[in-house]
């Protein structure tokens, strides 16, 4: 079976291993529990194409303004050899997205280009939503998810998926 | 570290083994497991099977090294509840990974960073609050002008109804007192002044309602007869109470009293309450007292009607409310702005009632008195230039003002006047402030350099405006509002005619 690392990046607090675990397991937890280092999950879904193995690097959260450059460091080391990407931003908090789609254009400068999607999570939060694609490239697909809820977590992993499966 | 014995290197690695745990996992060229070595023997991580494949989650771990000549560490893996770095030494025949449990150094850095990250979010929570509070502070800040603009809009219109409505009102009520001297003893110049009065009265209670909560409406006030009030009062409203079978007294003490207050506002207020005690009072009395005393004008307005019930006493001071009146006329208003404008004088208002045996509504506002030494109007002389768009305004002023022995001549905009001015000299001109082709103070700046002698009377139907100041310097000796008293005219022009100020000018 054909198998692929697919890397969760993004800001700290966006709900990273929150979708995860809630494509895993099918769980959620409300408490905010940071991520230090990197979590491996697998999940088979099915294509059109064939069965994938997604071995999904749950990796701890950048945050930018972090005089420490060893966990930045450490994101970009476990990037190497990703098959695809999901980038995911809180669509509460705009600042995210420039961490998720810097964290993306780093990749891409030292990577070969590799799918991408973008999980604007924490849809649930509609009061608060402040989520501003206008500075989000056309070529990555932007899904509105919520771990929470679970809306749009299967359709965005299964579409990347899908693409991963295509021979 | 520079070279050291081998006696060295194994303490060093003994005291390490001591201390920390390891797992050193053997891997063949198809990370099948080749052995598995613990430093601690009841440490164990599942899967890692001697003969089994290496597990997913380290095997992408392997993956993610391979190619790499260094050997290469992921930190703070998670491992079945465990955390550790994983070393993964490898070429292409083989790899080793040396795991190392660091889940005590994890669980502290881990707490250090959550800590950060806690305060990292609630950071970014106040700066978008700040944020949203700014943007709220902006939009109120627009609300506030809009309401502003809105206010000033309406401050503006009532000016302009003031004074469109004024204007007629004072030509009616001085045609009126033109015929009252042509024609001696008839009823009907005082008919038409009543009815200009009430009507006058009707439209200030409504643009004082339109008012309310207006911070920048100012009083008028003006020195004038309170005998020649008391007496207007009884002339508007004899033949109303006589109509009706009610007997009607007024009566004041002291006479010969000039008071200071705003003239306009206290005859609404009287209005309101006599008209209000005759409409409501069928049969008996209705009486109107005035005193003096202490520099305050107390007033009593007493009816023999119907009454008010007690729990309706608050209840008839509120906008459009009349109170058991079934079809009575009335606006509903005029009680609401008498209490208004008596606040508004600085007074108070007050009001006792029993049902079947009638009311009592007692003024009382502050008011400097001044025993009055009115004179007669002897003739004047001298040139007046008055300007006004309303043409009726100026055929009266013009014949008032010749009544008097002056010379009168009349323009109807600012430029007719100072092509008047240009070929005559006039000592005193009396302007509209408001005229169709710009504002009457205007007409005395332009002249202030080239005329600086020309004395001035600003007459305003819209109350006195922010203009008083500017006025001073201007030549402006008064403001007069419409409907013009005819005495306080007349001591203004005498002032500028005579060389002096009368003692008892506005």
């Amino acid at each position: 079976m054909k198998s692929a690392k697919v890397c969760m990046v993004g800001a700290f607090g966006v709900g990273k291993t929150s979708l995860v675990r809630r494509f895993v397991h099918q769980q959620f937890d409300e408490r905010y529990q940071t991520t230090l280092g990197v979590k491996i999950d697998t999940r088979i879904i099915d294509t059109i194409a064939e069965p994938i193995k997604l071995v999904l690097w749950d990796m701890e959260g950048a945050d930018p303004f972090e005089t420490d450059k060893r966990p930045l460091a450490r994101i970009k080391s476990y990037l190497k050899g990703a098959h695809g990407l999901i980038l995911a931003v809180d669509g509460t908090r705009p600042a995210t997205v420039k961490t998720a789609l810097g964290l993306y254009h780093d990749f891409c400068r030292e990577h070969r280009h590799v799918p991408a999607i973008m999980l604007a999570n924490k849809a649930d939060l509609t009061a608060e939503w402040r989520f501003d694609d206008s500075i989000i490239p056309d070529s990555l697909s932007v899904y509105q998810t919520s771990a929470l809820t679970g809306q749009n977590i299967e359709t965005a992993f299964t579409a990347l998926g899908a693409t991963l499966s295509e021979p | 570290m520079r070279r050291i014995s081998r006696r060295a290197a194994h303490y060093i690695r003994d005291e390490l083994l001591k201390r920390e745990r390891f797992i050193v996992v053997a891997l063949d060229s198809r990370q099948k497991i080749q052995s598995v070595n613990r430093s601690t023997p009841d440490w164990k991580l599942p899967g890692l099977i001697r003969g089994s494949i290496l597990p997913d989650s380290l095997s992408s771990l392997v993956d993610t090294a391979s190619g790499t000549a260094e050997p290469m560490v992921f930190s703070y893996v998670e491992l079945n509840g465990f955390f550790v770095d994983i070393h993964v030494l490898g070429d292409a025949d083989s790899a080793d990974l040396v795991i190392h449990d660091v889940t005590q150094a994890h669980e502290a850095e881990q707490t250090l960073q959550q800590r950060a990250h806690e305060i990292s979010l609630l950071s970014e929570q106040r700066a978008a609050l700040n944020a949203e509070l700014a943007d709220l502070n902006q939009e109120l800040f627009q609300r506030r002008r809009q309401a502003e603009q809105a206010s000033a809009a309406k401050s503006r219109f009532i000016a302009s109804m003031s004074h469109e409505f004024r204007s007629p009102i004072s030509s009616i009520m001085g045609y009126a007192d033109l015929l009252k001297a042509e024609l001696p003893g008839s009823e009907n110049p005082r008919a038409l002044q009543r009815a200009s009065w009430h009507l006058l009265t009707l439209v200030e209670n409504l643009l004082e309602q339109a008012r309310e909560g207006d911070e920048n409406v100012k009083l008028n006030p003006g020195r004038f007869s309170l005998d020649r009030l008391v007496d207007d009062i009884e002339v508007l409203f004899r033949t109303q109470s006589e109509a009706k079978g009610l007997d009607f007294e007024v009566k004041s003490a002291p006479g010969g009293i000039d008071i200071e207050c705003d003239e306009l506002r206290l005859r609404q207020i009287l209005i309101n309450l006599v008209s209000n005690a005759i409409r409501y009072t069928q049969k008996g009395r209705v009486s109107v007292q005035f005193r003096l005393r202490d520099n305050k004008l107390q007033v009593r307005v007493r009816d023999t009607g119907r009454g008010i019930a007690p729990g309706d006493l608050e209840d008839i001071f509120k906008p459009f409310t009349r109170v058991g009146q079934g079809n009575a006329p009335g606006t509903g208003l005029g009680l609401t702005i008498t209490r208004q404008l008596v606040q508004r004088m600085g007074g108070q208002l007050s009001v006792q009632s029993e049902p079947g045996s009638g009311s009592e509504f007692r003024f009382v506002i502050p008011c400097s008195m001044v025993k009055n030494d009115h004179v007669s109007m002897p003739p004047l002389s001298g040139s007046v230039l008055w300007v006004d768009d309303d043409p009726d305004i100026l055929a009266l002023y013009q014949v008032v003002l010749e009544n008097w022995g002056l010379t009168v001549s009349v323009a109807n905009s600012i430029t007719q006047a100072k092509e008047l001015i240009a070929r005559q000299d006039f000592p005193l001109i009396v302007t509209d402030v408001h005229l169709t082709d710009g504002n009457g103070l205007e007409l005395f700046r332009s002249l202030r350099t080239e005329k600086p002698d020309i004395s001035g009377i600003i007459i305003s139907g819209s109350g006195v405006t922010d203009m008083e100041t500017e006025a001073a310097g201007n030549g402006i000796r008064a403001f007069l509002q419409k409907p013009i008293d005819a005495e306080l005219l007349y001591n203004e022009i005498a002032a500028v005619f005579e060389g002096g100020s009368p003692d008892h000018v506005v």
